[in-house]
């Protein structure tokens, strides 16, 4: 792999201001399991090489899944009609430091090691736990979905990198219906959609993630709790107190505080797809984005974080970067590309999901930072809400503001105690004005990593795999409900 | 084609189903009106079904030497041999012949760098003064070859041509999108002029949260007709009872006027000849004049119900599912000019553009969404002032269950869940309003 990224660099252009290649070999092996029987068992292998040159300012990108020298030179070619093409105002990079070093993510037990015979095992009895709910189990689903990316980085500044990186994750999803009505209960973690061989919680980690999450031990609760929806009350619409889970909170904190906060999204490369973002830089360091207590960090380094990596796409180092602190917007995610246009550093986000697409500026572990009061205090101060968990739907606006989340439940909370089971909670509301009413943030008891490998972006779109850390969180005045 | 599939699937020496893809694809995005990269992408895909003793495993590389293929084929027997013994699908048998299909257009094949850059131009130039330009302009050309060991064979070339563009002017912005098989059979030049044109200088109005008549313009159709048909007409949804229309089938569940088919050999989309199966994709007629007349089908839920294939299977480790899943979704056209249907809207609301639209219960086709771009007030038929954006949350059965007037001219458009979707503007009698979007 180093020679294929090195025989590029030598084949680039003196003309050429910077260059870089990227080798990259990625495998995936995913087992879903549906009632009795395996559904889906498969194997996947990519490797390729891609080309980034910068030529008078303008970019060029060029990639194949050829590695032979003569495809190689053509791909450097290609990369280079391509910046020759291109005209306008001239692109800049940041500075970086040149690095010469390898990385390689945690992992206890290689995950590739344990045969394939015992992961479907595995998997069979979480969905026989899931089935013994009833008939009402439409469908009881299991699936273990193992990664592995090698990588070298080598750049015309003489950045030399090597990495690998291994990711094991897994999850449970029931669906259970009764003619008139169909709900779903995932476990540990969701995404939305349902999208298979992405379901679940994710770590870069070895099988050992597999043995935590324990998937065979909740396939019975999470099955009671999917029938037991279908004859759970709706969710009532009106205005509340919401208190949001950790799991839930995952997916609030990824859209309305995450993607914002992409500087690419910022400078309008990505108006015409995700759209734009209301963290502007002439706000940062001022604009009240959420009450006091409310913290969010972006930390490529957390062990085990599925956003974790030594160094990024463009050879910047893992780094912790403050998004909001004690309710202020503080600041961004970027690139070397988008950091230049605000005379900054990388904070070493550029990421892209294969050798055939160019870095992005994507989260790495994006985390609520825990508050001072335990979860129970949380419950117990609130005389009258909701509490919802798990992910089921979620729509933002271009601009991160308005959105609407569904969840797959929720609990009635009554004199300071949870209540009966409510189906089909949705709330709504504006980012700004959602996380200013914030008054209660649990504390680091309940705080907890989660993995989602499922964060669409770009055109050609790419999928990263990213980490959020959580804890619960209550909100004054929320509407909850779909209201028609 | 190449016929390197079937030579790789002797290299397989098993029942085996390979499906072989070459692709190139070109792209050019731009921001700020400014080049921002130039992308290009050459990949071979191998996907590889085997099916051994009742058990059956997928694989896909990127590397389809002897070498690649050889490896590959150990991985997938050992994957195989380690599951329980099932009822794997029979690889599919070569029933027909596979007719002709307009899915490739050197247009688009010989499309440049230089090309994609006069298209930016293009655009810019026809846009107002201090207008900023965002998007993307793409080409790329797929020859797919699927060979299997019950004889099967297909090949195809597909071509892929299109532009999407966001025009901001003086804070406010206006949507293009074109895709197609030709490059030289998109409308640029129309859609820039539409674009443009509500981008022009207009006052800002109000809007209250409420039900407002509305007209949707085709690529806002396009996009909730696309939702529509993921979550309502694949056989796997339909017979789980989770699509909105479970059990009505024969009934009148949309408006009368109204009717829809999946279509891949209709021009106006993307034609495309057979599914990963190598399944030939038969036109479905889905709701005739309101009726919910028939799904989609891949080989497996064919065979439960004793019925054809409809080459509906999707790729394995699909992103959204496992079932089959409509792929180019057609709406009839109506007779309504623009004119008509302003004058239909008359006091309401005209929606160039639905954003991020997600299910919040399947069962009653409820979703919700954002409008996005022009958002435009109309009065007396005519369209007199800009919007603000706002969120909805409609169910989709009520909103295609009455319509007031159906435009004459259709578009195409896409999603990254339906390969192709081409629909005429609507209007609606009643579209709500849940929260106008801050800014």
């Amino acid at each position: 792999m180093r020679s294929h990224a090195e025989c590029a660099l030598d084949l680039i252009p003196a003309r050429a201001s910077y260059a870089d290649a990227r080798v990259v070999r990625q495998r995936h092996e995913g087992v879903v399991v549906e009632n009795e029987a395996p559904v889906q068992v498969v194997d996947e292998a990519s490797s390729g090489i891609g080309l980034r040159v910068l030529i008078d300012g303008q970019w060029g990108f060029a990639a194949t899944s050829d590695l032979e020298p003569a495809a190689i030179e053509r791909a450097v070619g290609r990369a280079v009609d391509q910046a020759s093409a291109a005209g306008g105002p001239r692109s800049r990079l940041a500075p970086a430091d040149v690095v010469r070093d390898s990385w390689e993510s945690p992992c206890q037990q290689d995950p590739f090691d344990v045969p394939l015979s015992e992961r479907v095992d595995l998997l069979l009895r979480a969905s026989a736990g899931m089935r013994r709910a009833g008939p009402a189990v439409l469908s009881a689903q299991a699936s273990i979905d193992l990664f592995r990316t090698d990588k070298v980085f080598a750049s015309s500044e003489g950045s030399l990198i090597e990495q690998r990186i291994t990711e094991t994750g897994g999850g449970l999803l029931a669906t259970a219906g009764n003619g008139d009505d169909v709900q779903r209960r995932s476990y540990p973690q969701s995404v939305p959609r349902a999208i298979l061989g992405q379901r679940g919680d994710f770590a870069t980690a070895g099988w050992e993630q597999i043995e935590r999450i324990g998937l065979d031990a909740q396939g019975e609760r999470v099955g009671e709790e999917a029938v037991a929806l279908l004859s759970a009350p709706e969710c009532p619409s009106g205005t509340t107190t919401l208190i949001v889970s950790p799991t839930q909170m995952a997916l609030l904190i990824h859209e309305t505080f995450g993607h914002p906060a992409e500087l690419d999204r910022v400078l309008g490369g990505e108006a015409s797809l995700s759209g734009g973002s209301y963290m502007r830089p002439e706000d940062r360091g001022s604009l009240r984005i959420g009450s006091e207590i409310v913290n969010v960090t972006a930390d490529a380094t957390l062990p085990g974080g599925l956003g974790s990596f030594g160094y990024d796409d463009e050879g910047v180092p893992a780094q912790s970067t403050p998004v909001v602190r004690d309710g202020i917007f503080s600041g961004y995610l970027s690139s070397r590309g988008s950091a230049a246009e605000l005379g900054e550093r990388s904070s070493g986000a550029a990421r892209a999901d294969g050798w055939q697409r160019i870095p992005l500026v994507r989260m790495t572990n994006l985390s609520l930072e825990p508050g001072t009061t335990p979860i129970e205090e949380i419950i117990a101060g609130t005389r009258h809400g909701i509490l919802v968990d798990m992910n089921r739907s979620v729509s933002i606006d271009d601009q991160r503001r308005s959105f609407r989340f569904g969840s797959e439940v929720g609990w009635e909370i009554r004199d300071g105690k949870l209540g009966q089971m409510l189906k089909n909670c949705t709330f709504r509301g504006d980012s700004i004005g959602f996380w200013r009413s914030c008054d209660a943030v649990a504390d680091a008891a309940s705080w907890r990593l989660w993995g989602i490998p499922s964060c669409n972006k770009g055109e050609p779109l790419q999928v990263a795999h990213l980490g959020h850390g959580t804890v619960h969180a209550r909100f004054r005045d929320v509407a909850v409900g779909v209201g028609r | 084609m190449s016929g390197r599939a079937a030579v790789i699937l002797e290299q397989m020496g098993a029942d085996a189903h390979v499906e072989l893809t070459r692709e190139r694809l070109e792209l050019l995005r731009f921001g700020a009106s400014r080049v921002t990269y130039q992308h290009s992408e050459e990949r071979e895909t191998l996907r590889v079904r085997l099916v051994a003793d009742g058990r059956e495993a997928w694989g896909i590389t990127t590397d389809a030497s002897p070498d690649g293929v050889a490896a590959l084929r150990e991985r997938l027997v050992r994957n195989a041999a380690a599951q329980p013994a099932g009822s794997p699908q029979p690889l599919l048998a070569q029933a027909e012949a596979q007719p002709p299909m307009p899915t490739f257009h050197e247009s688009t094949e010989r499309a440049s760098a230089d090309d994609r850059v006069a298209v930016m131009l293009a655009l810019a130039a026809a846009m107002p003064p201090r207008t900023q330009l965002g998007g993307s302009v793409t080409h790329s050309i797929a020859e797919v070859e699927v060979a299997n060991a019950s004889g099967l064979r297909r090949g195809e070339r597909r071509t892929r041509a299109s532009v999407t563009a966001v025009a901001e002017r003086d804070g406010h912005s206006s949507y293009l999108r074109c895709v197609g098989r030709d490059a030289n059979g998109l409308t640029l030049s129309a859609s820039a002029a539409r674009t443009a044109e509500l981008l022009v200088e207009a006052e800002q109005d109000g809007l209250q949260p409420g039900r407002h008549r509305a007209l949707l313009a085709p690529q806002a159709v396009v996009t909730l007709l696309a939702t529509l048909g993921y979550v309502a007409f694949g056989a796997d949804v339909y017979d789980s009872g989770a699509s909105p229309f479970a059990a009505a089938l024969g009934q009148l569940v949309l408006d009368p006027s109204l009717s829809i088919a999946d279509d891949a050999a209709d021009p106006a989309g993307l034609p495309t000849g057979f599914d990963p199966d190598g399944a030939l994709k038969r036109r479905v007629p889905l709701i005739d004049r309101g009726r919910l007349v028939g799904m989609v089908h891949d080989a497996r839920t064919a065979a439960r119900a004793g019925v054809a294939s409809t080459g509906h299977a999707v790729p394995p480790g699909w992103r959204f599912g496992a079932g089959p899943s409509p792929s180019h979704v057609v709406m009839d056209a109506g007779n309504a000019s623009r004119h008509v249907l302003l004058d239909a809207v008359g006091e309401g609301i005209a929606i160039q553009r639905v954003d991020y639209v997600r299910v919040v219960q399947p069962r009653r086709g409820i979703v919700t969404g954002t409008t996005r771009d022009a958002t435009m007030r109309v009065r007396g038929g005519r369209i007199v002032a800009r919007l603000p954006s706002f969120r909805f949350t409609l169910s989709l059965p009520e909103l295609f269950g009455q319509l007031m007037a159906i435009g004459a001219e259709r578009e195409a458009g896409d999603t990254v869940f339906m390969e192709s979707v081409v629909a005429p503007a609507l209007v609606v009698p009643a579209f709500p309003v849940d929260e106008i979007a801050q800014r």
